[in-house]
């Protein structure tokens, strides 16, 4: 059995922690990672399965049209048609509610021009929405909560019905008549956004200078690419992402720093004995790092199957959390735990190498 | 036989406690002869094994010379130091110093890897244990034998790699005068069929005896030259 192997399962318990170490920088890493770029991801996707090219928003705004409501005027509606090149347009008013301590973004819609730029609800249980009072919720919710057609819900101070349930993926996951939201958040002839469709993709770009250019206090957001803008329209975004990157490695290092130097303490006549075999300065090295390297393996395999529990759990309890793990933040995990297992082992080996072979063998 | 594998000359060791110089080696003069089974017999602390580590290239002499089968121990670079010792020198302990998180087998396994000599081992080391009597207990751990059979794999283990000098720092002092004789029987046998050159460090006299040529040792300087008992 080789040196590496026979040290770690010489001492479990402390190859246990190293592992854990890992394990839990890893876990760590991946689970926040994912959480962060799962809300983003899911949330971009279902705004551009809505199935235009772009949204015209106020200038100025953040891809995060949801936390501002009606901002633009309806008549805008018109302007936009107008425009050459335009085939549909479907304003969109949006809120937010809490319910059963969930946060949801609620999309007033006008049904007949939502389904005319292509993202047509498809209602899997119930019908569409037809009058005021009514609401069709996404099949998400519907799992998450229980609710199902028929059944009366109080959202923002009024009670609806629940007259259908939707495919999830597209748009928000509560819908109702826009001219009721305006209603009731006294937002009469107001809208938060227009979802616009071209007549041809290669006239999109032509179709969104035209708009800026001709609809004063405007700005188009390509859908295309609308995950990127959202990340980088989050301030802080990329630092908590390197903030938790960097606690992943600190974590394993400072724990395999920890525990090679320690063992390195313990082994000091098995150092010795090796050197009086003759063992290079290099083969104790690479002895200290396989192991450190071995330890970090095994910290990154529990890792992903911590990892992949957490996320099976998470889902399970709460049903409308995405945690999104991608093969790039895979990669980086892999490479951050054994980087850190051979980076705070080196240290370590660095001392059992410059022992002094006499001093080590009579060590006590 | 009387070819020279290990040369001393004019070697002293002073050891440096706090402002305090103290000698260990005072000019020490030796040679022994390939194929000769000698020994160095003397007093605790007389410097007895720091003349072997000495020779082993594991401690660094403060003057003189050392020649181990023509290569220069003392002026050599650490480097090719650490490589001939690791193909050349085969070391036994008093403290059998194995490894005890690796088995009988493994013991011997590493410090053939050490040596470079990794290639075709399975067997070599089956035909070590053969011969030193424990083949049965390869895959046993080194703290489940006892300090007998730990002697007999730490030879083993020196010898697996075919050094060109067995060196043997008290190599019974653990052990009973059974297991003493024991040992005794087999380096003497190596010696014989093999042809192993064997430098033992000992204290005690009776042993020194059953070698070829003892040096008697005496704070520091070697008094008698390789007086041939036998």
């Amino acid at each position: 059995m080789n040196l590496a192997v026979a040290n770690i399962l010489q001492h479990k318990i402390r190859s246990l922690i190293c592992i854990l170490a890992v394990c839990l920088g890893i876990t760590l890493l991946l689970i926040l990672v994912g959480m962060v770029n799962g809300s983003i991801n899911e949330v971009a996707k279902r705004i551009q399965n809505v199935g235009g090219d772009m949204i015209v928003q106020q200038a100025g705004a953040t891809s995060f049209f949801a936390l501002k409501s009606g901002v633009l005027p309806m008549k805008l509606l018109e302007a936009i048609r107008e425009i050459p090149r335009v085939q549909a347009v479907s304003p969109v008013l949006t809120w937010t509610v809490t319910f059963r301590n969930q946060f949801y973004v609620v999309y007033g819609i006008e049904p007949r021009q939502f389904s005319s730029i292509g993202g047509e609800l498809k209602i899997i249980q119930g019908r569409h929405l037809q009058n005021a009072g009514e609401l069709v919720i996404d099949s998400r919710m519907a799992a998450a909560t229980g609710i199902s057609v028929g059944e009366t819900i109080d959202l923002l101070a009024s009670k609806f019905t629940v007259v259908g349930i939707a495919k999830e993926g597209i748009g928000a996951r509560i819908f109702l008549l826009l001219t009721e939201l305006q209603s009731l958040l006294q937002q009469q002839d107001k809208v938060s956004m227009f979802f616009v469709k071209s007549t041809s993709p290669q006239y999109i770009k032509e179709v969104a200078e035209d708009i800026e250019e001709r609809v004063k206090g405007v700005k188009c957001q390509l859908l295309e690419n609308f995950a990127d803008e959202m990340t980088r329209s989050m301030v802080g975004l990329k630092e908590f992402m390197a903030a938790v990157t960097v606690t992943t490695l600190a974590i394993s290092f400072l724990v395999i720093l920890l525990a090679m130097y320690t063992t390195i303490m313990e082994r000091t006549r098995e150092i010795g004995i090796l050197k009086s075999m003759g063992a290079s300065n290099l083969f104790v090295v690479k002895s200290i790092l396989s192991e450190s390297t071995l330890l970090s393996i095994g910290g990154v395999i529990t890792g992903y199957l911590l990892t992949f529990s957490a996320k099976y759990y998470l889902n399970r309890i709460y049903p409308l959390l995405t945690v999104e793990i991608t093969f790039y933040w895979v990669l980086v995990g892999t490479f951050l735990g054994i980087a850190a297992g051979i980076l705070g082992a080196f240290y370590p080996a660095l001392i059992a190498a410059r022992q002094d072979p006499v001093r080590a063998l009579n060590y006590e | 036989m009387n070819e020279r594998i290990i040369t001393v000359e004019g070697l002293t060791k002073d050891y440096k406690i706090g402002n305090v110089v103290v000698p260990a080696l005072r000019g020490i003069d030796l040679e022994v002869h390939r194929g000769e089974f000698a020994s160095v017999v003397g007093a605790s602390g007389c410097g007895k094994s720091t003349l072997l580590y000495i020779l082993g290239g594991m401690l660094r002499a403060t003057r003189g010379s050392v020649w181990i089968d023509g290569f220069d121990m003392i002026g050599a670079r650490n480097a090719s130091r650490t490589r001939f010792l690791g193909k050349n020198l085969g070391f036994v302990f008093q403290r059998f110093n194995l490894i005890s998180s690796l088995n009988v087998f493994d013991n011997l396994k590493i410090s053939c890897k050490i040596a470079g000599s990794a290639r075709g081992y399975e067997e070599k080391i089956n035909e070590m244990l053969r011969y030193v009597g424990i083949e049965h207990k390869a895959r046993m751990k080194p703290l489940d034998l006892s300090q007998g059979e730990q002697q007999r794999v730490a030879i083993a283990r020196a010898l697996v790699k075919e050094p060109r000098i067995l060196l043997a720092d008290e190599p019974t002092g653990n052990l009973d005068s059974e297991n003493s004789d024991k040992i005794l029987a087999l380096f003497r046998t190596m010696n014989t069929n093999l042809g192993q050159t064997i430098l033992m460090i000992t204290h005690n006299r009776r042993l020194a005896d059953m070698t070829d040529r003892t040096f008697e040792m005496k704070d520091g300087k070697i008094l008698s030259n390789g007086a041939s008992p036998r």
